[in-house]
């Protein structure tokens, strides 16, 4: 009698749970159009250009202070079919590396990370959806230069309407932190949304 | 290629004279929002009135708007042309210095005949994007080139569709738009192309969850649940069993 009890729970757990990842929006996402300062190099001659202000760092770790979380951050690129290619260890991290460098004066520095893995477990990024406003998130270059930021904002997207500006080559410079999100499919072992997080440079 | 390259720079310049038309008309679109004319702080290859220089503001915005985009195409090849390893980037650069470069001549010629001077800077957005460039090396600065140039082409051929969009602007600047446009289209198509095959392309999704431990969904508590349940019915059948042949 108890194992047939068992076995029945077993059963309606499987059937029934709605396994989700929910974020609140929170904050005002960084404006993508604020103006910028006059330029202050004098030496721009068309077709010549010149060493200007100090450039971005290759990130190569990632630091949330307040929740005494690190990880490796690797390059990665856009996959073949247009995906982005998150590495699959789950505390590691991908730096998208046709996007801005860490502490570059425009652009964004897009950092993403699974949420979780089926052989790793829960990965660096399932604290996305804790995170909030003003929490400071260090991204450490590989000359070690420490770039902070500030969190400014969260969402939460459908997959399908991930915001192309999401990474943005130009506008104001900014950190967006990528993970999955929302509700998951065990029949195809995926997210259907992303969970993003905005931050500004302090 | 001399030739193409001469028409698609000429296509290029037609955008960018096709945008003055459209301001001259006195147009309210917001579809290409000008760039800050403050007199006391023009922007870095803005546009200013030279003396005796009738032009309105509308139409000298769009003259900087036209000349800071050539600036940043000129400077944006340049650099691919020095630093570029790949052949897709050492063969796309020059491209983008020749249009650029043509732009840059025909939208100073003509603004300067409306009276409008122009700067030759880029403005501090395009100054820290070629920073950020430069701060690379091999393969990974040629990714970012490309991601780079088909950001700024993109913001070339949006101009250009400001044009085709704006009810104010006249058919001439329409067809000239369009014109660009097309031109503009078959440079951006081979970098799209060539940023694809780097894997430079902006991602159209990010999958990044497999387990479903975070959305409390692991397989574990099913599991042993199931598992205990078996176990529980198959300790009761040998049971059930042994009780049978202890009474026989």
């Amino acid at each position: 009698m108890a194992g047939a009890a068992l076995l029945v729970a077993a059963t309606v757990l499987v059937l029934e749970r709605e396994p989700a990842v929910t974020a609140q929006p929170v904050g005002v996402v960084p404006a993508r159009t604020a103006p910028f300062g006059p330029a202050k190099s004098r030496d721009l001659r068309p077709g010549a250009p010149p060493k200007l202000r100090t450039g971005g760092t290759v990130p190569v770790r990632l630091d949330l202070p307040a929740r005494t979380a690190t990880a490796p951050v690797v390059p990665v690129g856009t996959g073949p079919g247009g995906a982005l290619v998150v590495p699959d260890p789950p505390q590691t991290v991908g730096w998208w590396e046709p996007g801005a460098l860490a502490g570059s004066g425009t652009g964004t520095v897009v950092i993403a990370g699974h949420v979780d893995s089926r052989v790793a477990g829960i990965g660096i990024l399932a604290v996305l959806p804790e995170l909030a406003v003003g929490e400071p998130v260090v991204l450490t270059g590989d000359d070690g230069r420490a770039v902070r930021y500030r969190v400014a904002a969260r969402r939460e997207f459908g997959k399908a309407a991930l915001p192309a500006d999401t990474f943005a080559r130009t506008g104001p410079p900014r950190l967006v932190l990528v993970t999955c999100g929302g509700r998951f499919d065990p029949a195809t072992r995926s997210y259907e949304d992303n969970i993003v997080v905005y931050a500004e440079p302090v | 290629m001399t030739t193409r390259l001469t028409r698609a720079a000429a296509g290029t310049v037609l955008a960018a004279l096709a945008l003055t038309g459209a301001a001259a008309c006195g147009s309210g679109s917001d579809q290409a929002p000008p760039a800050p004319t403050g007199s006391a702080a023009p922007a870095p290859g803005g546009a200013t009135p030279a003396p005796g220089g009738q032009a309105s503001d509308a139409t000298r915005e769009a003259f900087g708007q036209a000349n800071q985009g050539a600036l940043g195409l000129v400077a944006l090849g340049g650099l691919g042309t020095d630093k570029g390893v790949g052949d897709q980037v050492t063969g796309l650069a020059p491209d983008l210095t020749s249009q650029g470069q043509a732009l840059l001549d025909q939208v100073k010629q003509a603004a300067s005949a409306q009276g409008v001077a122009l700067g030759d800077q880029l403005d501090a957005q395009q100054q820290a994007l070629i920073a950020d460039l430069q701060a690379r090396n091999g393969q990974p600065f040629d990714a970012a080139w490309l991601q780079a140039a088909q950001s700024a082409l993109q913001q070339a051929r949006d101009a250009a569709d400001a044009v085709l969009n704006d009810p104010n602007a006249s058919a001439d600047a329409k067809a000239a738009a369009q014109q660009a446009l097309a031109q503009l289209d078959a440079l951006a198509a081979k970098i799209s192309a060539a940023s694809s095959s780097a894997g430079a392309s902006t991602p159209g999704s990010v999958n990044a969850g497999s387990g479903g431990q975070a959305a409390g969904s692991d397989d574990v508590l099913p599991v042993v649940l199931a598992g205990s349940g078996l176990v529980l019915l198959g300790a009761a059948g040998a049971a059930g069993v042994r009780a049978r042949r202890s009474r026989a």
